[in-house]
C-alpha cells in the first residue's frame, strides 16, 4: 500500500480485485492536488482498468483539485478505464455539481453502488 | 609639556657639534699646557672641560631621543640595520685607531706619543657617545614593544635619570667612589631589567629572527670591543680624561651589551619553535580573512578557498578537498595539487557508511586508513590518515571537508579543533551569504509581483458607471498579490449592457495570466453582435486552446436589456447567481446548467449550456460572486456558505448596492474573524431602479 502525506491531506492507494483503489483523507488544495494527480497517473498506468476513489474523508477541494479530476477523467475515457467516485459529502458534491463535473464523472453515494458500476 | 623648539633635532645637532669642537680644542690646549708646564687657566680647568663634555653628551642623547622617536620605522629589522651601520662605522674607526697606535709606538718622544694617543682617544669617545646614544634609543624602542603602563613609566623615569647623570661627570667622580658605584649599579640593574623585555622576538618570522640574531651579535661584539679598548687605554695610557669614570657612558655601555646579549640568547632559543608561532599567526590571519569574507558577503567560491587554505596551513596535510551541495547542485573545490576528485569524495563517503561511520553527523578522524574495510579504493592515493568534517549551519547540511595526510596519526587534537573551528566559521559565512542572496532574490520577486498586481488591477474596469436603469457596485480582493478572479462590463448601447464575472482555477500568478487572456477574448467577442450563448461558446473554443489541461475557468455572463426589462444569463460552471425578487420578497440561487470553460470539448459544452432569463421589476437585486466569498472559513473550519450569504442579502435588500456589499463583506469578515482572505473574492451587486 502506497501513501503520500502532505500537511493537510493523506492519500493511500492499493489494488484489490484488480481495482485501483484510492482513498483521500483531508483537504485537496493547490499543493496537495499534485499528490492526487500522481496517484491518478499511477492508477492509469497500472494494469487495472478500474479506478475507485473513496471520498468519504475528503473535507475540502479547491479548484486546482477539481482540475486534477477533470483532466484525469479525459485520460480515463481515452484509455477505456472505468472511473468512479463515491461517498462525497454534500458540500463537495455541490462543488462538483456546480461545475457540471457530475455529468462527466461517475459519482456514487456508496461503495456498493460504485462496485456495481465498475463490475457491470 | 616640552616646548616644540626643545624637540628640534637640529638644535641638539648644532649644540652637540659646537660643544664637541670646544671640547676637543680645550683638551688639546690642556695637553699642550701640561707638556709645556703652563699653569691651567679657568678655560682648561677640569670643571669647565667636564661641563662642556656634559653638554656634548646631553646634546647627542637628546638628538637621538627625538630623532628615533619621531621616525616611524616599518619594522625592527630596519631599526637594527640603522644601528648596525652606526656601530660598524664606529668599529672601523677603532680598528684604524689601533693601527695608528701600533705604528706610532716607534715615536721616541713620549709626550708626543701620549698626545697622539689622547687625541685618538678623544675622537673615539665622540664616536662611542654617538653609538651608545643611538643604540640606547633603538633598544629602548624595541623593549617598549607591547609595553605595559608600568614599563612605560619605568622607561620614562630611567630616561630622565640617565640624562641627568651626565651632570655627574662635572663632579669628577672616580669609578671606585661609593656614590659612583651606587648610581652605576642602580642604573645597570634597571637596564638589565629593561633588557628582559624582548616581546618582539615572538612576532618575528624565522628569517627575521636569524637576521636579527646575527645583527645583534655583531653589535654585541662591537660594544665589547669598545669596552676592551677604553678599559685597556685607561690602564695603560696616562689619560687626561678617563671615561670609565663617567656614569652616563658606563651605564649606556652596559645596556648596549646586556640588551643584545639577552636578545641573542632569546632569539637563539626561539629559533627552533619559530615555525609553530608562524603557523599560529597564519591561523589568526586566515580566521580574520574568513570573517572579513563574511562581512563583505563575498561569493561562495572565495569563502571556500579561504577555508581550504586555512585548513591546509593549520595542519600538516598533504591535500584537502571540499564537496558542497547548493540547492541540489554539487560543487567541488580542491587545494592545489589535490589528488581527489568529486566522485572520489562521494565514493569515500559511501565507504565511511559501510564502515558504520556517520559521515553526516560529526567529525571523523581515521588515524590509519588501512584499518578501514573496503579501503582498496584509497590505496592509489597513498594517504595514511584523514579527517572528514561535515559542514553544517543551523542544521542545514552544506557540504563535507576532507583533509588527508600521507602520515599515520597525522592530526593532533588541537589541530582538529582548529580545523573544526574553520569549518564551522566557513559554514556560518556561507549560510549568511546564501541568506543575503535569497533575500535579494525575494526582493526582486516581490518587485515583479507588485508590477503584476498593478497590471492586473488595470485590467479591471475602474468603475462601473451608474445609469438611470440600475445601480451597480463591485468588490474585488485577491488573497495574494495577484489572483484568478476577473470581472468586466460592456455597454452595448444606452439600454443594453453585458456584465461578466469569472474565476480561473488555481490562484496566484498562473491564474492571473489567464485573466488577462480572458479579458482580451471577452472584449473581442462582446463587440461582435453575437448572442450571449454564442459569445460564451466561442470563448470556450478559444480558451480550450489556451488553457492547460488541468486549468479551467468558471464564468457567469449577464445580458441586461433595460427596454425589455430582462436579464439573460449564462452560468459556465460558476457559482449560482443569487436573485432577489422584490415582488415575492424571496431570494433564489439559480442553478442553470453549464460546464466551465476549458473543461470539455466543444460539442459537449455547447449542448449542455442552458441560458436563463429573468424578467425583473424595480428593486430586484442580482448578486454575482466568486467562490472566495462562500468558501471563507472560520476557526472551526466551517464555510460562510450560501446560507449566510443569502441571509446577509435578505437583511439588506432595502439598501443601495454599495451598502449591501459593505454589509456582506462585514458579515464575511465577522464570520472568518479576519480581513485576510484564503481565496480571491469578487462581488458584483446590481439593483434595478
Amino acid at each position: 500500500m502506497n501513501s503520500s502525506v502532505s500537511t493537510k491531506m493523506n492519500i493511500t492507494s492499493q489494488i484489490i480485485n484488480d481495482i485501483y483503489q484510492i482513498s483521500i483523507d483531508g483537504e485537496i488544495d493547490a499543493s496537495s492536488s499534485i499528490l492526487l494527480d500522481e496517484e491518478f497517473e499511477k492508477g492509469i498506468a497500472s494494469s487495472s482498468k478500474k479506478i475507485l476513489v473513496d471520498c468519504s474523508h475528503l473535507s475540502y477541494i479547491s479548484s486546482a483539485g477539481l482540475g486534477v479530476f477533470m483532466s484525469n477523467v479525459e485520460d480515463c475515457q481515452d484509455k477505456d478505464i472505468k472511473f468512479v467516485l463515491y461517498n462525497l459529502n454534500i458540500k463537495i458534491k455541490s462543488v462538483f455539481d456546480m461545475l457540471g463535473l457530475n455529468h462527466l464523472i461517475q459519482i456514487k453515494s456508496n461503495k456498493e453502488e460504485a462496485l456495481i458500476y465498475l463490475n457491470g | 609639556m616640552i616646548p616644540i623648539f626643545l624637540k628640534s633635532t637640529r638644535l641638539y645637532g648644532a649644540l652637540g657639534f659646537v660643544s664637541w669642537v670646544l671640547f676637543i680644542f680645550l683638551e688639546a690646549l690642556k695637553m699642550f699646557a701640561e707638556v709645556e708646564g703652563y699653569e691651567t687657566s679657568l678655560w682648561t680647568s677640569d670643571f669647565f672641560v667636564n661641563l662642556i663634555f656634559a653638554i656634548f653628551c646631553i646634546s647627542v642623547f637628546s638628538f637621538f631621543k627625538f630623532e628615533i622617536e619621531k621616525e616611524n620605522y616599518e619594522s625592527f629589522t630596519d631599526l637594527l640595520w640603522k644601528s648596525l651601520i652606526t656601530s660598524a662605522v664606529s668599529l672601523l674607526v677603532i680598528i684604524i685607531t689601533k693601527l695608528i697606535v701600533y705604528y706610532t709606538q716607534e715615536i721616541e718622544d713620549q709626550s708626543v706619543n701620549n698626545w697622539i694617543k689622547n687625541m685618538l682617544y678623544h675622537l673615539n669617545i665622540t664616536l662611542l657617545v654617538t653609538m651608545l646614544c643611538n643604540t640606547f634609543f633603538i633598544f629602548k624602542k624595541m623593549s617598549l614593544y607591547l609595553k605595559t603602563s608600568f614599563i612605560d613609566k619605568f622607561w620614562r623615569i630611567l630616561g630622565w635619570a640617565i640624562s641627568f647623570s651626565t651632570i655627574l661627570g662635572v663632579f669628577q667622580l672616580k669609578f671606585k667612589d661609593t656614590v659612583f658605584l651606587i648610581i652605576f649599579s642602580t642604573f645597570s640593574l634597571s637596564l638589565i631589567f629593561a633588557s628582559s623585555h624582548i616581546k618582539w622576538v615572538a612576532y618575528f618570522k624565522y628569517k627575521q629572527k636569524l637576521f636579527s640574531m646575527i645583527n645583534l651579535f655583531i653589535m654585541l661584539i662591537i660594544s665589547l670591543t669598545f669596552l676592551e679598548y677604553f678599559y685597556s687605554q685607561s690602564k695603560s695610557v696616562q689619560l687626561i680624561f678617563d671615561i670609565t669614570n663617567n656614569v652616563f657612558i658606563m651605564s649606556l655601555l652596559t645596556f648596549s651589551i646586556t640588551y643584545p646579549l639577552f636578545s641573542v640568547l632569546v632569539l637563539l632559543f626561539n629559533l627552533p619553535t619559530s615555525s609553530v608561532f608562524e603557523n599560529k599567526l597564519d591561523e589568526v590571519k586566515n580566521f580574520q580573512r574568513l570573517s572579513q569574507d563574511a562581512q563583505s558577503a563575498k561569493n561562495e567560491k572565495d569563502i571556500f578557498e579561504s577555508l581550504l587554505v586555512g585548513c591546509f596551513s593549520a595542519s600538516n596535510a598533504s591535500s584537502s578537498a571540499l564537496l558542497i551541495s547548493d540547492n541540489g547542485h554539487i560543487k567541488f573545490f580542491e587545494n592545489v595539487g589535490s589528488i581527489f576528485t568529486q566522485d572520489d569524495m562521494l565514493t569515500l563517503k559511501s565507504i565511511l557508511r559501510k564502515n558504520s561511520y556517520k559521515p553526516d553527523s560529526g567529525t571523523i578522524y581515521l588515524k590509519n586508513v588501512n584499518d578501514l574495510k573496503h579501503s582498496d579504493f584509497l590505496k592509489k592515493f597513498k594517504i595514511k590518515s584523514l579527517l572528514w568534517i561535515p559542514l553544517k549551519a543551523s542544521n542545514e547540511q552544506i557540504g563535507y571537508l576532507l583533509i588527508c595526510s600521507e602520515v599515520r596519526e597525522s592530526f593532533e587534537k588541537d589541530g582538529i579543533e582548529i580545523i573544526e573551528t574553520y569549518a564551522s566559521q566557513a559554514s556560518v559565512t556561507i549560510r549568511y551569504a546564501r541568506l543575503i542572496e535569497e533575500k535579494i532574490a525575494n526582493e526582486r520577486y516581490k518587485a515583479a509581483l507588485n508590477i503584476a498586481e498593478k497590471v492586473q488591477k488595470s485590467l479591471l474596469p475602474h468603475s462601473i458607471p451608474h445609469n438611470q436603469y440600475f445601480d451597480i457596485s463591485t468588490f474585488y480582493k485577491t488573497a495574494e498579490e495577484v489572483g484568478g478572479d476577473y470581472y468586466d462590463y460592456f455597454k452595448i448601447s444606452e439600454t443594453k449592457y453585458t456584465i461578466v464575472i469569472a474565476d480561473v482555477s488555481g490562484k496566484g500568478t498562473s491564474a492571473a495570466f489567464y485573466t488577462a487572456q480572458l479579458k482580451g477574448v471577452f472584449l473581442t467577442l462582446v463587440n461582435s453582435n453575437l448572442g450571449l450563448s454564442e459569445v460564451i461558446m466561442k470563448m470556450n473554443d478559444v480558451m480550450n486552446e489556451c488553457l492547460e489541461k488541468k486549468n479551467f475557468i468558471t464564468l457567469t455572463m449577464l445580458y441586461i436589456d433595460t427596454e425589455l426589462r430582462q436579464i439573460s444569463h449564462i452560468r459556465a460552471g460558476h457559482c449560482p447567481l443569487l436573485y432577489y425578487s422584490s415582488e415575492n420578497k424571496t431570494t433564489e440561487f439559480i442553478h442553470n446548467n453549464g460546464f466551465g470553460l476549458g473543461m470539455v470539448k466543444r460539442e459537449r459544452f455547447n449542448s449542455f449550456l442552458e441560458p436563463h432569463i429573468i424578467n425583473y421589476s424595480s428593486n430586484d437585486i442580482i448578486l454575482l460572486y466568486t467562490d472566495g466569498l462562500i468558501e471563507g472559513k472560520n476557526s472551526k473550519n466551517e464555510e460562510f456558505d450560501y446560507a449566510n450569504l443569502n441571509q446577509s442579502l435578505i437583511n439588506n435588500v432595502e439598501e443601495d448596492t454599495k451598502t449591501i456589499i459593505k454589509h456582506i463583506t462585514d458579515d464575511l469578515y465577522n464570520f472568518t474573524n479576519t480581513k485576510n482572505l484564503q481565496d480571491d473574492c469578487t462581488i458584483i451587486t446590481i439593483k434595478i431602479k
